[in-house]
């Protein structure tokens, strides 16, 4: 990843696991690429449906994450569910990179970013037999995408964070998400 | 050292497990309890003991207990619980037992908004407790600094027999960022002070040069007296003057004697300054880019970050601060560090500028409070 200041934002539903990709993405910037994260989390108290968030800011100097207050320049904007769509659609700009899963979204994307929105979870359905992993099929896509950590570094922190029984079906679906088209 | 991604929280459960801890006791609530859920994994895989009690009055005995048995032994909790835990905070002065308390600060007064961090608890950190006391308050802006900060409170709690504050708020404690966590061997930890001599000759209040007496526990052979009223260098009650004026004097001076090495703050930028901003905590984290935008447009600003809330190193402060015309403090509450400084640095040159706000303020919020005074 070049070393820049970089800010993500992940949106989506209780039990999609936005929180997860917040960590593993926060993992694998502090601990694989040296470089400095800061990142917020979001959620409602219900154990499941509510809108979690993560805020999250990756740059090479301690400094420059510490006026972190939230993203207002997105450079990666996941949404896996679409709550309050709208406006978190207002913080896209051209160079924003913006992936939507279209399985609970159809609506129009009205934004100026670089668009890519598939069916991530009817694609896990499709390919893993598995809707909990559409978070990292989508993460794969991101990766393909965007270039922004290496696979295999993303494999290592899964690793790390998962517990071993479910590495291999995380590592199959981070595969798929990267062999979709770029 | 190893890089690692952690939330604030889950860095002073790590600092803490660095610095021996081995009995947690608390009782849940927002936004600690994320704490004590980590350290009830964490701990029993390291010999230790992290116990839910009934409440935060039976949590902070627990602890206390614990330390006289010889554990490192830490609480947490938030406004209202550390509210409960006052007359245990004495009762930790008085008996001299090494001990963190961890108050994860949120928006108050009473229940407030549990998810939600003001910087309100700043005097009951310091002054919560009843009698004449003082003990050390330390105040993190990120998880590297709950880090560090968790082990120098272990550290100052263990070298000065003292319960020590370690005040965090609800931003810090959910923030995840990247740290540096130590490996053992690679920082110093501090373990308290044990009799040298025969049990026979120990008296469990008698302190050598340095004021902090020896500490003998629970099942050493020695006689171990844990004393809330008033006592001698024996440990036994005394109602007179002279006992009580050297009891409290040299509670007191036990901590001053050492204010080097319990106070810290930051200093950016200052040798020019003609404007220094003030901040700790959460709101550091804005009023520090706040004060760099506008050293950058050209502006004689500072920036000087306190790591310590009390006791405060007054002539290190004065001395930071005496080349500013003006120094403006910066927290989010209706005034608690100003007057502080206002005292320190005289009211002439002191400014409030209070960020009123049950989020992370954010970078225009501050401009716009400092701004009046530029």
């Amino acid at each position: 990843m070049t070393p820049v200041r970089r800010e993500i934002l992940i949106v989506g539903r209780g039990g999609q696991g936005v929180l997860l990709l917040g960590r593993l993405l926060g993992l694998v910037a502090s601990r694989y690429l040296n470089l400095y994260t800061s990142a917020s989390e979001h959620y409602t108290s219900e154990t499941r449906g509510g809108e979690s968030r993560v805020d999250m800011v990756i740059a090479d100097k301690p400094e420059e994450v510490y006026d972190f207050a939230g993203v207002s320049k997105p450079y990666l904007m996941i949404i896996l569910y679409p709550y309050n769509i709208g406006e978190y659609l207002k913080l896209a700009r051209e160079d924003t990179y913006l992936f939507i899963d279209k399985t609970f979204y159809q609506g129009e994307v009205s934004t100026p970013a670089r668009v890519y929105a598939l069916e991530y979870t009817r694609l896990a359905e499709k390919i893993l037999n598995d809707t909990r992993v559409a978070n990292i099929l989508l993460l794969g896509h991101v990766l393909k995408v965007t270039g922004i950590m290496p696979l295999e570094y993303v494999k290592a922190g899964i690793a790390e964070l998962l517990n071993p029984r479910y590495h291999e079906l995380n590592f199959r679906a981070l595969e798929a998400g990267f062999n979709l088209p770029g | 050292m190893k890089r690692e991604f952690l939330s604030g929280n889950r860095a002073v459960a790590e600092a803490a497990l660095l610095s021996g801890l081995r009995f947690y006791a608390g009782y849940p609530i927002t936004p600690a309890s994320d704490l004590m859920e980590y350290l009830a994994e964490r701990l029993p895989k390291v010999g230790g003991i992290a116990v839910q009690f009934e409440d935060e009055i039976a949590s902070i005995n627990a602890a206390i207990g614990a330390s006289w048995a010889g554990a490192k032994a830490m609480t947490a909790t938030s406004g209202p619980g550390f509210s409960l835990m006052a007359e245990g905070i004495s009762l930790a002065v008085a008996t001299e037992t090494p001990l963190v308390v961890v108050d994860i600060m949120r928006a108050g007064p009473s229940t407030g908004i549990p998810t939600k961090t003001t910087q309100s608890d700043v005097y009951q950190a310091r002054w919560l407790a009843h009698g004449d006391y003082i003990l050390p308050v330390f105040a993190p802006w990120s998880a590297q600094d709950s880090y560090d900060l968790t082990i120098k409170a272990f550290n100052v709690s263990e070298k000065l027999r003292t319960p020590v504050i370690l005040l965090s708020d609800a931003v810090i404690a959910h923030m995840w960022e990247t740290l540096y966590t130590r490996e053992p061997g690679e920082v110093e930890i501090v373990s308290r002070k044990k009799p040298v001599e025969p049990p026979e000759e120990y008296k469990p209040y008698k302190a050598g040069e340095d004021l902090v007496p020896p500490m003998a526990v629970f099942g050493e052979g020695y006689k171990v007296i844990v004393e809330s009223l008033v006592h001698d260098e024996a440990g036994y009650y005394r109602q007179d003057t002279r006992t009580y004026r050297e009891m409290v004097t040299r509670l007191r001076e036990k901590i001053m004697r050492n204010i080097g090495v319990v106070y810290e703050h930051e200093e950016y930028w200052l040798e020019d300054a003609k404007i220094i901003i003030v901040s700790y905590g959460s709101t550091a984290r804005m009023a520090y880019p706040v004060a760099k935008s506008l050293l950058s447009r050209g502006l004689r600003v500072g920036f000087l970050r306190l790591k310590t809330l009390w006791p405060l190193d007054e002539g290190k402060l004065s001395s930071a601060l005496s080349k500013a015309d003006k120094i403006i403090v910066v927290e989010n509450n209706t005034g608690r560090i100003y007057y502080d400084i206002a005292r320190i640095a005289g009211r002439d040159r002191a400014r409030f500028s209070p960020i009123l706000t049950v989020d992370p303020p954010g970078f225009n919020e501050v401009l716009e409070a400092v701004s009046r005074w530029l």
